[in-house]
């Protein structure tokens, strides 16, 4: 067999992401869990609950959970009056789209639909999402979340995309947008079809109740890096701290961890470095999603660093029965459980406070 | 049974440049299963993927000093990786094996004629590893970690779903993504 120049390629990638990709995955079984005690504790409090609440108060508290994207992300504050619903199928060769809530911040927008192929057929196909934000392209989703709890079949699945956009492009409380999917055979690359959804939707509310706050704040690490935190922005669906990292230490992670005043535990991790500009966002994996109360006044943070050296590397292997010809016995990775990426990481510099109210 | 002492990864560096043998010993007992699972998941065969464990070792002796890896995991895997697609080539490989790099081979065919043109265009092979890097930093997290478990660790898609929790075909459709941003990306740079 001739030789793969793209394999032999790819096998110089940094070595930090070989690292990366050789330990466990946690990211979405654990917020999937999360969300699925959320659901579930949600379900036992209005079942004991029901009878001793007024109709209206048991309206209210079902609504809380009845947005798809709250109960998705596990979001426990109320976010009805931010999600804009829009339940509107489209069927095509077998593959029905149903685009059911949409809610926008004007920096994000998120989108739920859910996908469904009549069952005798073939799994479900690719989809392929576009958006365009007032007449704007947007492009493909930048996150995709899954249902995960009742994804069991391969003809159905519910999720959520999320895009980010300029807010440049918000001109009015009202926002059209526009969302093409495609459907996609992966093997043979051919189209099934094409959906389209064009709404207004409205982002009032929620870009009301979004907090944007001025940092001022210098961490300084002993490897001589400084970060500089600018900006924070927090609302029920995200949270960003922006700023400057000068002389990062290549190869080390970093993490900002506290609590807010009523005790519930945050972690922000890295989403983008483009030296010396730094993003971090709420890690929404390990937690559940934007875990920090509406009711808090301030949140302490402070900055960890994890070196390669003190990363948890829960390494081993377990080789099953190997059939030497052609055996279906998959030997597989192995790992420990309960653990989190920022492990090992030590605190750097003085914890500090954003004032949240 | 005997709870065995794990080094740390700069205590084994450290004994490779004091010459100490037993920093093979260390290798092996951290590293040894790690090695073995990136071996076997290109040659399925017990022999030869023990054989490029070994060889890993020696290259790892004779290379370290001068070389100080600063993720030994990486640095080992790396070695194993190109050994055991070396013995792929060389050797005739089980039918299990044939297969599932055929596989591999068709889903990055475009890749691996977009990767050919740009090498022709004197593009350095450095220069694609770095927008390689690049690349797989934009992508998100889980997308990363299939398109690397798949293309770096040659995983079965199987193994890969079942990683992630996901449908075999949601992770078709990640891998065909990152394909298709990649090959834009590429062109982008140049490439065709």
């Amino acid at each position: 067999m001739k030789d793969s120049i793209f394999l032999k390629v790819f096998g110089e990638i940094d070595d930090e992401l070989i690292a990366e990709a050789a330990r466990e995955w946690k990211e979405e079984t654990i917020s999937k869990r999360r969300a699925g005690q959320l659901a579930a504790c949600a379900v036992m409090v209005l079942l004991l609950s029901a009878a001793l609440l007024n109709y209206k108060d048991v309206r209210a508290a079902w609504e809380k959970f009845t947005t798809k994207i709250g109960e998705m992300f596990g979001i426990r504050n109320d976010i009805t009056e931010y999600t804009n619903k829009i339940e509107k199928s489209v069927t095509k060769n077998g593959v029905t789209i149903t685009l059911k809530e949409a809610v926008t911040d004007g920096e994000n927008l998120w989108i739920v639909y859910s996908a469904r192929r009549e069952k005798g057929g073939d799994s479900l196909p690719l989809i392929i999402n576009n958006v365009w934000v007032n007449e704007a392209e947007v492009g493909e989703s930048q996150e995709m979340y899954s249902e995960g709890l009742r994804r069991d079949s391969n003809w159905e699945e519910t999720q959520i995309c999320c895009f980010r956009f300029d807010e440049s492009l918000i001109k009015s409380d009202f926002v059209n947008i526009k969302v093409v999917f495609k459907t996609m055979e992966i093997e043979t690359e051919k189209i099934l079809g094409e959906y389209l959804f064009n709404f207004d939707i409205s982002l009032e509310k929620l870009k009301s109740a979004t907090l944007e706050l001025t940092l001022d704040e210098t961490v300084r690490t002993e490897s001589g890096g400084e970060l500089k935190l600018a900006k924070f922005r927090y609302n029920a669906f995200d949270s960003t701290i922006k700023g400057y990292f000068y002389n990062m230490e290549g190869g080390n992670d970093y993490f900002l961890k506290g609590q807010d005043s009523l005790g519930n535990q945050v972690q922000y991790r890295i989403r983008n470095y483009n030296n010396p500009e730094i993003e971090f966002v709420l890690d929404t994996s390990l937690l559940g999603h934007a875990q920090i109360s509406p009711e808090a006044e301030y949140l302490t943070l402070q900055l960890y660093e994890l070196t390669p050296d003190n990363r948890k590397t829960p390494i081993y292997y377990e080789a099953t029965e190997i059939n030497e010809e052609y055996g279906e016995e998959d030997a597989g990775w192995v790992y420990e459980e309960g653990e989190s990426p920022a492990d090992g990481a030590d605190a750097v510099g003085e914890a500090f406070r954003i004032k949240l109210k | 049974m005997e709870e065995r002492e794990i080094m740390e990864d700069r205590e084994i560096v450290d004994l490779y440049w004091r010459r100490k043998e037993c920093a093979v010993w260390e290798t092996e007992k951290k590293y040894g299963k790690y090695c073995f699972s990136v071996a076997w998941n290109i040659l399925f065969c017990k022999e030869d993927s023990e054989e490029c464990v070994n060889d890993t070792y020696l290259a790892a002796w004779n290379s370290i000093p001068p070389k100080r890896p600063a993720v030994l995991s990486a640095f080992l895997g790396k070695i194993t990786r190109n050994k055991a697609i070396d013995c792929f080539r060389k050797k005739s490989a089980g039918k299990r094996a044939v297969f599932h790099m055929v596989d591999i081979y068709g889903e990055t065919e475009k890749l691996e004629t977009a990767f050919v043109y740009s090498l022709e265009q004197k593009q350095e092979e450095k220069e694609l590893a770095e927008m390689l890097n690049y690349f797989l930093h934009s992508l998100r997290k889980a997308d990363r970690d299939i398109f690397i478990r798949r293309y770096w660790y040659l995983d079965s898609i199987k193994a890969v779903a079942q990683r992630h929790k996901y449908t075999e075909s949601r992770v078709k459709s990640s891998l065909f993504r990152s394909r298709k941003k990649l090959l834009k990306l590429l062109e982008k740079r140049g490439g065709k």
